[in-house]
């Protein structure tokens, strides 16, 4: 334990926050406690992860390892075949979290929606799961729901059912509704549970940002600007009640883009023959939860009309046409008729040597590698050329314009560098104007369709005795935030972390800044985690 | 609380392994520690299992994971 008074220090995540956006929103003085918070602190663009998504970005921020180390690559992870993809869990996270370490020093944490905390690995912490936990239970410990009312109005998301049915108004008068109750329970632990190191991470925003980010950044869409100025309310009530002597961070773990084109990567990998369709489709069987239940109840009702592999084998043969199916599909069948329309085009996971796996939910590439994967078909000696293969042809292609579809493709040495697991992605992209998605919704490889997605470019701001006044420095990496938040805290920094602790935030003379660094041993196991390692294993082989 | 027995042999074996552990003051604290791992990754296998869920997801863990699919699709992080 170090010998330096205990900080308390505050981290208030807001997912899929930009700058590009929130700029503009504070120069408009639509967020006044935002923009007074910029002045008391420094400001940095967050690099995120590889990909830049929800779960392994949080991850990344509370283990300050990149997803190639500490095992959450994306939402779902590949099991012993890459057609059989599961959900991460907290349990998935190799080695020690942040919150973990500060807890062994005596610091008490509480954690509200971090993406990764179900199960949680504390035991003794107060840990209220996000939008992942799986079952019922989302708050630790349950008894917590006795104590204040509040808690009996939590609700882990807003009522989606409303985004589906694209009623926007609604939609986000039930994001704001879910605001206020989630912020209820947040105030209510914050003023009355003791608390060293407090975590909130405001969803709102990446939720509002997938449905009107184009609006947003091209038109201040008013109804959206709501979430934003009522997050810049919940700012100023954590400024009046924050403890004078805490260190406040408040950071994303993604920026947001407004892509228009889109790029059918499985479909080009079809095309070039390291991809083989089938006609089974990529759904999921079964209808198990009420939403679920309903939608098929609707279907039942409906006559089908599934779209298999010749249909878009004739569409990719006549473009025109394609455009035609899909405007009479989306302006009178989607609207007026009574037809359920299924695409049934899947991946044939015996004949396939590269693909996004799961449609659209993975978007990097893996190459299905027969000594990691039962089913996989490509050799130990064939990797290396077919990866190199892949990159050339990938940059090579070129639009109806003639311009490049992506920034930079990456091996995942690159990315990740050495000691990454064989079940880690293979190659990614730093994208430029095109989305690209893994369905077969298409018989072309380009579309034109908005999507409001994620980039690369989060933020970060700090403000505290211990950081720079009105400062902006270039950039962190989402790696950076557990060395930093551990240097601050006194404690050692672990050897094994891809991230550094950020100097350049610390005021001058501040006792952060004159004090260096000091590094632990790699984190040795224990005989605990040797016995649940052991035992893992023996599952795993079941 | 219940005994069990243990035969001499493994007894010996537990109290050598653990000499020393700062984690473990006794063999039944060992042998504890360790069914409790068992039975928690029993749930936990159960949990993760994937096989099954495509298969039948009817089943109480096809429905957790069958909602967060669910939730990750409809607020727009799956497409």
């Amino acid at each position: 334990m170090s010998s330096l008074q205990k900080k308390k220090i505050v981290v208030l995540g807001l997912d899929g926050a930009t700058w590009k956006l929130l700029d503009p929103l504070m120069k408009r003085g639509y967020m006044p406690t935002l923009a007074s918070l910029v002045k008391k602190g420094t400001r940095a663009t967050l690099k995120s992860t590889y990909p830049a998504m929800t779960a392994p970005s949080w991850t990344t921020c509370v283990t300050g390892k990149n997803p190639g180390h500490h095992g959450v690559f994306d939402f779902m992870l590949p099991t012993d075949s890459l057609s059989r993809m599961k959900f991460a869990t907290g349990k998935d996270i190799v080695d020690k979290t942040l919150y973990e370490m500060l807890h062994e020093h005596g610091y008490t944490p509480i954690l509200i929606n971090l993406p990764g905390s179900y199960p949680p690995r504390l035991k003794d912490a107060i840990t209220i799961t996000s939008l992942l936990t799986q079952g019922d239970e989302w708050i630790f410990p349950a008894t917590l729901k006795d104590e204040f009312e509040g808690f009996k109005k939590y609700r882990l998301t807003p009522d989606e059912s409303l985004r589906l049915k694209e009623r926007k108004e609604y939609y986000i008068e039930d994001l704001l509704k879910h605001l206020d109750e989630q912020m209820a329970c947040v105030q209510w632990l914050f003023n009355n549970k003791p608390w060293d190191f407090f975590f909130y991470l405001f969803s709102h925003t990446d939720w509002i940002s997938h449905l009107a980010y184009t609006e947003l950044i091209e038109d201040f869409d008013e109804s959206s600007l709501r979430i934003f100025k009522k997050i810049d309310e919940y700012f100023a009530w954590f400024m009046q009640h924050i403890p004078t002597d805490a260190h406040l961070i408040i950071l994303s773990d993604h920026g947001f883009a407004s892509y228009k084109k889109v790029f059918y990567f499985n479909k080009w990998l079809e095309q070039q023959g390291y991809l083989v369709t089938n006609d089974a489709g990529d759904q999921m069987k079964g209808a198990a939860t009420r939403r679920a239940k309903e939608a098929a109840k609707i279907q039942s009702k409906q006559k089908k009309l599934r779209v298999g592999k010749a249909a878009f084998d004739l569409l990719a043969r006549f473009p025109l046409l394609e455009r035609g199916v899909k405007w009479v599909y989306h302006a009178v069948v989607k609207k007026y008729l009574p037809i359920h329309v299924s695409v049934s085009v899947g991946i044939d996971f015996s004949k396939t040597k590269v693909c996004f796996p799961k449609g659209s939910y993975i978007t990097n590439a893996y190459i299905n590698k027969a000594w990691v994967y039962s089913d996989g078909i490509v050799s130990h000696e064939e990797y290396p050329q077919l990866i190199q293969e892949l990159i050339v042809k990938i940059n090579s292609i070129r639009d109806t314009e003639g311009k490049s579809i992506v920034k930079h493709v990456y091996t995942r040495e690159e990315v990740y560098g050495e000691n990454v697991p064989d079940k880690a992605p293979d190659l990614f992209f730093e994208l430029a104007d095109y989305w690209f998605v893994g369905q077969f919704h298409s018989g072309q490889l380009f579309g034109h369709e908005i999507h409001n997605k994620h980039d690369a470019d989060g933020i970060f701001l700090c403000v505290g005795s211990e950081f720079q006044q009105n400062t902006k420095i270039d950039h962190l990496d989402m790696q950076d935030i557990t060395p930093l938040i551990l240097h601050l805290s006194g404690l050692d920094v672990p050897k094994s972390c891809d991230g550094h602790v950020p100097f350049e935030v610390f005021a001058e003379g501040a006792e952060s800044a004159r004090r260096l660094v000091r590094f632990s041993q790699e984190t040795k196991s224990t005989e605990k985690d040797r016995i649940q390692s052991v035992i893992q294993s023996l599952k795993m082989k079941k | 609380m219940k005994n069990i027995p243990l035969s001499d042999d493994l007894y010996a074996q537990i109290q050598a392994h653990i000499q020393g552990s700062d984690e473990f003051d006794s063999p039944e604290e060992y042998v504890d520690f360790v069914l409790q791992s068992v039975l928690n990754g029993d749930e936990d296998m159960d949990l993760d299992d994937d096989d099954e869920d495509d298969e039948d997801e009817d089943d109480e863990d096809g429905e957790k994971k069958s909602k967060v699919r669910d939730r990750l699709e409809n607020l727009g992080y799956l497409d």
